[in-house]
């Protein structure tokens, strides 16, 4: 099986085909909806079984001899310039393949409940295929090249998907118009994939392959005895930054909940955000310790900022949105401080509960209608119990409680920071946690206690579809700790042929620490509980939270995430930029075409309503541009 | 020492010769045939000429290609049969020897450009077959095959006066195809104008140059009595490789000009002017014809001059030291048109125009592969060499999609504006689909050819040295996404003006196909050409 690892992308890609040029023909709208649903999830789940099982073939193998590749075809060679079309399957691939496929199916199941009587399916279920064939590109890589297609292309597809609802004007509370939140995605994204472009180009200067390992020639191999300069990872830093929305390019991600649940659940917490970390993990050789430090607090803040940004949102996506990006955070700052099969081992139980958490969201948003503020829901613990219970499975697995998931990996981050000793880091992440706790809390206690507050829907719960991945998910999140449980460690074990990280020895600080964090974060969780459910009569859509009265304006702050957004708008009118373009400005202007944009957009279109002015159609002014132009030209030299 | 013309070499130019015959064959059928003057007899005479010329360029495509050897090359032992020796005769015209007459290099460089070029003119009229374009057919086809002649031309030439002869006869019919708009004649012949107007300036610079650096390398030959061949491109580099002529002022202010004239021909800033009215005015599959085949002849033209003529000036493309060269000209340029192109095409809401101001900032990009040069090391000047060339494939493909796709809305839609795009995926997906990809591929994303082909030189101009260039490009090719992702918004996004559906002419439905297929193999499987493009090696003077 080991060299069949392509069909793991592969099976997905045929779904998207199938589902992009044949089923969007049948004329018949129910069996075209079930005949997409299911060859997309059919397809995913093959998937699923291939990597299963070559993951098990990988296990027999001894340790260092774990690396399987298959290169396809020759991509690019000409000269120096040597690129190969081809899939690499180690220890590390071999989880994160089975965490996208796995989750994946669960959520292309889901996605068959989900969407049902939607008007576009098809078209929704081959994107979703296309995204996980790109993802499976993404990790299966064997060179940075083939990563960035999977990495522009999870984009792309991420793009396609938020902008799925793009009819909505204006939508729900909180979903906001879903095609500005699209192309936002898309662009600040794209920031960061020119970075990566650069870090690209640096590299193959130093070292004339993008290779990953090729007989000890390949770029990782050859980098652990030679100095690789910083500003490639520097440059692989702003890439993370933005794929996996950690500060300052995080603000697209909040926004980026305009589109269907499933798809929030799948590409922008389990799966493609965690690219980045899965990016640092990979090529952790090439990082130099000054980078690594800029990783750490990174990470760092953005954990402490998105957790306690979530605290004020009202949008029930939108906490779990911010919340990811906290937890994204708690990876990147694990993987700086070196522990990277740390940040992995979060990683994948992250990916566990917060799908979960996002399809349990998903699941309260049909129950009730398409509502999404918190503020009018309450009480719905009576009509949707298996969404209640396994919604609290997975709050209590991210606030990180005894003994879900998220326990483990988050009590491993902290103690790695207090054993390296990285006190200041250590703080700020046990601060995040409490925030984490508390909003848990706090949406446990707005969603699911006190009595429903708005009347206008009648709650039900979710279809069989529905429910079941959601248990599946849920038992997921009681199970997943045990793969790196203290003492044993599993998951390190096998990634120390990759990854080259120990676990560390188990002593009683630890012990004392995983308590008093427990402790903590159910104090922490019960706070916010119990306060939003006494004060539950001043919860009301039209008033500002409870909590509002007593921090005033710091509560505005954490509402507007720390106001990122608003900065990044200002920037493109602050006076600088205004005077260069009335620089700029001259008394010719043919068509003038301006605000048809927004945004970061909306400077260079002025900028450029500017240069075009020279385009005034005259015949005298070419040539006077020309004749300039030459002028300059000859006179340079 | 001269050389003369053997009748060996005619097979050698056999595919200038079959275009140039085909022009005379559609111009002769289209004259001597009479035709009615009614509506239907007069849709006939179009589509004759039109298929004429389709099919005969389609042929002399496929004979080029069995000429260059690169998809079949007969093995020596072949059987001798008639056909067979038809064959041997054609590949023994192919790829080898020195140039004909010293004035036509029939390399791999002239090859690949022919097939680029000669390909493109057959996609463009079959573009043109649904369009019924003009009054004369016979005139109008046989005016873009003698351009096509011309541009094979300029890709052959290495020599002083064929360059700039061919450069004229590729752009005095491109001069009267640009008018050639029977709807909107007014700006047409606007377009027709003032591409005519810059033509001549810029024929006049290109002279100037060229009798200057003619001049300077007679002058610089000791005795300075054998002169008749100081035009061909060795031979300047030759004369020009001691100290001084590379201080000379002189020979520097003729390459500039040489530079400045070939730069109008590939419209980079501060030469470009001319090219979004003349775009925007001129009949759709010509635009097409204009920024792809006239462009890419341009810089397979630059290419060779500046690489065999000028290699003594080619300087380093870093700002702190050695400022100098043409190297670090072209730098500047490319910073120059990538940034101003990339930003004047955002407020642009004519697609016609949005996509000459792209085709601008692409000619940018092209720009940067020769800053290779600033490398003293071969591998990395090969790298730039297939780099420029991918990409000029790649381009042509491309562009051709995206004006045919344009073509066809604006034939049926009414127009080519971002408002008659509104909601075009919910007419017609078929063609919102292909001009996806094509905006995709302009845009560079993966995996679509325009993404490697701007990773290529992206990486080729670095390894030269040239990282201010390449963080310029990578930068400003965020921001023409941004206009790039408006046309997509247009098109899938929102709400059409109407829900009637969009028919799709055959023809033009089988050129975009064609071209959305080879951007797409182009991608994912670069190596079909990757491997043929390495093999040009132009010589550069001793």
């Amino acid at each position: 099986m080991l060299n069949l690892i392509w069909l793991i992308p592969l099976l997905p890609m045929l779904g998207f085909l199938v589902n992009a040029l044949g089923v969007w023909r049948v004329r018949d709208d129910a069996q075209r909806e079930r005949l997409a649903g299911y060859i997309a999830s059919g397809a995913v789940v093959l998937s699923f079984l291939v990597a299963l099982v070559a993951f098990f073939q990988l296990g027999a193998l001894p340790g260092e001899e774990r690396r399987a590749g298959v290169v396809l075809w020759e991509w690019m060679g000409t000269g120096r310039f040597h690129i190969p079309f081809g899939f690499l399957f180690d220890p590390l691939s071999a989880v994160m393949v089975l965490l996208v496929t796995g989750v994946s199916s669960i959520i292309h199941i889901y996605s068959i409940g989900y969407m049902h009587g939607d008007s576009r399916v098809v078209r929704y279920f081959a994107y979703l295929n296309l995204f996980v064939a790109m993802m499976l590109c993404l990790v299966m890589a064997d060179n940075l090249l083939l990563l960035f297609l999977g990495w522009e292309g999870v984009g792309l597809c991420s793009f396609l998907l938020i902008g799925h609802w793009y009819d909505k004007k204006e939508g729900n509370f909180g979903r906001g118009v879903a095609t500005p939140a699209a192309a936002k995605a898309f662009i600040v994204n794209r920031i960061g994939d020119a970075a990566m472009l650069l870090a690209m180009m640096a590299l193959f200067f130093q070292f004339e392959t993008l290779t990953f390992f090729h007989e000890g020639a390949g770029f990782l191999e050859t980098a652990e005895h030679m100095q690789v300069s910083s500003i490639v990872s520097f440059l692989l830093l702003i890439g993370v930054t933005g794929k996996s929305a950690q500060i300052p390019l995080f603000v697209w991600l909040p926004d980026a909940m305009a589109g269907p649940t499933p798809v929030s659940a799948l590409i922008h917490a389990a799966t493609m955000v965690t690219a980045g970390v899965y990016l640092i993990a990979r090529t952790h050789v090439i990082f130099t310790d000054a980078t690594l430090g800029w990783v750490t607090w990174v990470g760092a803040i953005t954990a402490l900022l998105a957790a306690t940004a979530a605290v004020a949102q009202m949008d029930i996506k939108k906490v779990l949105a911010y919340s990811t990006v906290s937890q994204l955070g708690y990876m990147v700052a694990a993987a700086g401080m070196g522990a990277y099969a740390v940040a992995i081992f979060h990683l994948l139980t992250h990916g566990v509960f917060k799908a979960l958490l996002f399809l349990g969201s998903g699941s309260v948003i049909h129950g009730t209608h398409e509502t999404q503020d918190m503020r009018k829901m309450g009480g719905l613990r009576r009509h949707m119990p298996v969404t209640y219970w396994t919604y609290l499975v997975g709050a209590g697995a991210l606030a990180g409680i005894f003994p879900l998931a998220g326990f483990w990996s988050k009590d491993e981050i902290l103690a790695h920071a207090w054993t390296e000793g990285q006190f200041l880091i250590f703080v700020i992440l046990v601060v995040a946690s409490l925030a984490t706790a508390f909003y848990m809390g706090r949406q446990i206690a707005m969603v699911f206690w006190g009595n429903q507050r708005d009347h206008t829907y009648h709650a039900h719960e979710s279809g069989q579809m529905m429910t079941i991945p959601l248990i599946v998910l849920a038992v997921g999140s009681l199970l997943a700790g045990a793969m790196n449980l203290p003492g044993r460690h599993a998951l390190t074990h096998w990634l120390e042929p990759v990854l080259h990280t120990h676990p560390h020895e188990f002593g009683v600080a630890n012990w004392v620490l995983a308590m008093v964090m427990t402790l903590l974060a159910v104090g922490s969780a019960f706070v916010g509980w119990r306060y939003y459910t006494t004060n539950e009569v001043k919860i009301d859509a039209k008033v500002k939270d409870p909590l509002y009265h007593y921090t005033g304006d710091l509560w505005e702050l954490l509402e507007e995430a720390w106001f990122f957004d608003a900065f990044y708008e200002k920037m493109a009118v602050v006076p600088g930029f205004r005077s260069l373009a009335a620089f700029l400005a001259t008394v010719f202007d043919k068509e003038g075409i301006d605000g048809a944009v927004n945004g970061v957009g909306q400077f260079f279109t002025h900028l450029s309503s500017q240069v075009r002015s020279f385009q005034s159609g005259y015949m005298r002014t070419y040539a006077l541009v020309f004749l300039v132009g030459v002028i300059v030209v000859v006179g340079y030299f | 020492m001269p050389v003369f013309f053997q009748i060996s070499d005619v097979p050698r130019l056999l595919p200038e010769l079959l275009l140039l015959v085909l022009a005379l064959l559609v111009l002769g059928s289209d004259m001597f045939e009479r035709w009615g003057e009614d509506e239907e007899s007069r849709f006939e005479r179009v589509r004759a000429a039109g298929s004429l010329t389709a099919i005969g360029l389609g042929l002399i495509f496929l004979i080029t290609l069995l000429q260059s050897g690169y998809v079949y090359r007969l093995p020596a032992d072949a059987p001798q049969n008639f056909f067979l020796t038809i064959v041997r005769n054609l590949q023994n015209g192919g790829p080898v020897g020195d140039p004909v007459v010293g004035s036509f290099a029939t390399d791999h460089l002239t090859m690949i450009g022919r097939l680029v070029l000669i390909g493109a003119a057959f996609l463009v009229s079959l573009l043109t077959l649904d369009y019924r374009p003009a009054n004369n057919p016979g005139e109008f086809y046989a005016l873009i095959l003698l351009s096509t002649m011309g541009m094979c031309l300029m890709a052959a030439a290495t020599e002083l006066i064929t360059a700039y002869l061919s450069v004229e006869l590729t752009s005095i019919p491109l001069y009267i195809l640009a008018g050639y708009f029977q709807t909107n004649t007014r700006q047409s012949s606007e377009a027709g104008m003032k591409y005519f107007l810059f033509g001549a300036l810029s024929s006049g610079l290109i002279l100037y140059g060229m009798s200057l650096v003619f001049g300077f390398a007679v002058a610089s030959i000791p005795g300075g009595a054998q002169a008749n061949d100081m035009t061909q491109f060795l031979r300047i580099a030759q004369a020009t490789a001691t100290e001084g002529a590379a201080a000379s002022k002189l020979l520097t202010l003729g390459m500039l000009f040489i530079i400045a004239g070939v730069g109008y021909k590939v419209a980079v800033i501060p030469f470009h002017s001319w090219s979004p009215d003349v775009y925007e005015g001129s009949l759709t599959p010509i635009t097409a014809f204009l920024s792809t085949a006239s462009k890419a002849a341009g810089f397979l033209l630059l290419y060779r001059i500046l690489v065999t003529a000028f290699p003594n000036l080619t300087g380093t493309a870093e700002i702190v030291s050695g400022f100098g060269g043409w190297t670090s000209l072209l730098a500047v340029l490319a910073v120059a048109t990538v940034v101003l192109g990339n930003l004047a095409a955002l407020p642009q809401r004519n697609l016609k125009r949005l996509l000459a101001w792209s085709s601008i900032a692409h000619a940018g990009f092209v720009i940067m592969a020769l800053m290779a040069w600033a490398s003293p090391y071969a591998s990395t000047r090969s790298m730039g060499t297939s780099a420029l060339i991918y990409y000029l494939v790649v381009y042509t493909v491309t562009n051709i999609g995206a004006f045919g796709a344009l073509a066809v809305a604006s034939m049926t839609v009414g127009g080519d504006t971002m408002e008659h795009l509104r909601g075009l995926a919910r007419r017609n997906l078929g063609l919102a689909t292909l001009l996806a990809i094509f905006v995709l591929s302009l845009a560079g994303i993966p995996p679509m050819g325009g993404f490697l082909a701007k990773f290529y030189i992206f990486m080729a101009a670095w390894q030269s040295g040239a990282w201010w260039v390449v963080m310029t490009g990578v930068v400003t090719t965020m921001i023409g996404l941004y206009y790039y992702l408006l046309i997509l918004k247009a098109t899938f996004i929102e709400e059409p003006a109407s829900t009637e559906p969009v028919p799709m002419p055959t023809w033009m439905n089988a050129t975009l196909i064609t071209s959305a297929v080879l951007v797409l193999l182009l991608g994912v499987f670069p190596n079909l050409v990757l491997t043929t493009i390495d093999q040009v090696k132009v010589v550069a003077g001793m």
